[in-house]
């Protein structure tokens, strides 16, 4: 604490009830859309990072490890800075200890991303369904690289100068021949990104129309998985459970090394 | 630390933080639409630089210096992209007064949303660190490499320009 802390004026009311409203800002936490998200958001680093098949391999065991490991023990660091909405102290050291600890228990059940099958030459950007038999167009990630200029102003003392990022502008589909390759899969984005904002606002009828139509349209499509684990929570959503857990069964069966399985496990358990 | 390990250890922050990180690049202007993007852009330079993290010090601090360079980029960005648009839907909406029929939190949230968004992309970070992630005026000395002196009347000036914008919405019912 500074001295001249107490020279700043208090904020008024208003501007203090704002503020602390935005600090509690609740996360859309726990429902299954959510979940997806962040499978989702995490494949599609995972991916660009992958340097290649081991890598990738490695990362998914990894993924389903550290999971084991969070939700293995509600009280493990990792469970209990999620649900905590103060500032987490979590350490790397602290992961670390736990991810030996799940690898020493043999929690680690090894979840492989689909995409190891197929050796990428160039790390690829998220096209989250690789089990196409369409060749898959090598979407620009890392060339999309850029490593910003600094500014000088901001020098982060724990952070390098200049971070290497991929700008988000759209990934730039950029298949190896032609355009209409790049065209079906922007119409399959489109009809898969309806369907995902469709569920978000919870019409589950608008969801699943966007879903048969891409079905429909693209029944070798390569967002087929995508596709797939939208429905499912569509379904659940509308308590149409047990075509919810028929259409899951089926996708364990067709794509039995999606990185979406552990979503769709999550929202319907596999059983005995 | 071996490759495994590391990636285990990636994983883990990711789903203890992955939450901080997205409402961190809403509260620094990166909008709804964009917020995935950004946010794989975030974890991705979160991936690569896992070495450099220093486990003394906390986590979430660090992490915003990643949230808040990508953001600083994609707002370039996304400036340069839109230099000829009309305005989004975001500032068209920005004029609309707020309907009275939105819960107290909610309302008093959208304000604070509507005040940073007044403010330009230095001032927003203050606010953002000092106001709402309650970090010291010291750490915003540190985090823009500048005096504190400095960083504390840069904390007043964007105080006060929030509090002006704010105003203007949240007139008492």
């Amino acid at each position: 604490m500074n001295a001249q802390d107490e020279e700043l004026e208090p904020l008024s009311d208003l501007a203090t009830s704002a503020s602390s409203a935005e600090r509690a800002r609740a996360v859309r936490g726990g429902s299954a859309a959510r979940d997806a998200e962040l499978e989702r958001i995490l494949g599609r680093v995972l991916v660009t990072v992958g340097a290649g098949v081991a890598t990738t391999a490695a990362l998914a065991a990894a993924g389903g490890t550290a999971k084991a490991a969070a939700t293995a023990g509600g009280t493990t660091a990792a469970g209990a800075s999620a649900a905590s909405a103060a500032t987490s102290a979590l350490t790397v050291k602290v992961v670390v200890g736990i991810a030996a600890l799940a690898f020493a228990a043999g929690t680690g059940t090894g979840v492989v991303i689909q995409r190891a099958a197929t050796p990428p030459a160039v790390p690829i950007a998220p096209a989250p369904s690789a089990t196409a038999p369409v060749p898959e167009p090598t979407l620009i990630a890392n060339s999309r690289s850029i490593t910003p200029t600094a500014p000088s102003n901001s020098a982060i003392p724990t952070a390098p100068p200049a971070l290497p990022t991929a700008l988000s502008v759209p990934p730039p589909t950029a298949a190896p021949s032609g355009t209409s390759a790049d065209a079906d899969l922007a119409t399959e984005r489109s009809l898969i990104d309806r369907a995902r904002s469709a569920l978000a606002r919870g019409d589950v009828p608008a969801c699943l129309d966007a879903t048969s139509a891409h079905a429909k349209r693209f029944p070798a499509g390569r967002l087929g998985e995508e596709r797939e684990l939208i429905a499912i929570q569509a379904l659940t959503k509308d308590g149409r459970l047990a075509v919810a857990r028929a259409r899951a069964n089926r996708f364990r069966k067709t794509y039995p090394k999606s990185m979406f399985l552990p979503a769709v496990d999550r929202i319907v358990p596999p059983q005995e | 630390m071996s490759d495994a390990l590391r990636l285990t250890a990636f994983r883990a922050i990711y789903d203890a933080n992955v939450d901080y990180v997205q409402a961190t690049l809403r509260r620094l202007g990166v909008s709804v639409a964009e917020t995935e993007d950004v946010t794989h852009d975030v974890f991705v330079a979160v991936f690569r630089h896992l070495e450099d993290y220093d486990p003394a010090r906390p986590l979430r601090p660090w992490l915003f210096g990643f949230a808040y360079r990508v953001a600083l980029d994609h707002r370039r960005l996304a400036r340069h992209r839109n230099e000829a648009n009309a305005p989004t839907d975001q500032e068209m909406k920005d004029d609309a007064p707020l309907p009275d029929e939105l819960l107290e939190e909610e309302r008093a949230r959208i304000l604070c949303q509507r005040g940073l968004d007044a403010l330009d992309f230095d001032k927003r970070t203050v606010l953002v660190m000092f106001e709402i992630e309650g970090r010291s005026a010291q750490e915003i000395a540190d985090h823009f490499s500048i005096p504190l002196n400095t960083a504390y009347s840069r904390i007043r000036l964007a105080r006060a320009e929030f509090e002006r914008h704010i105003r203007k919405y949240g007139a008492p019912r």
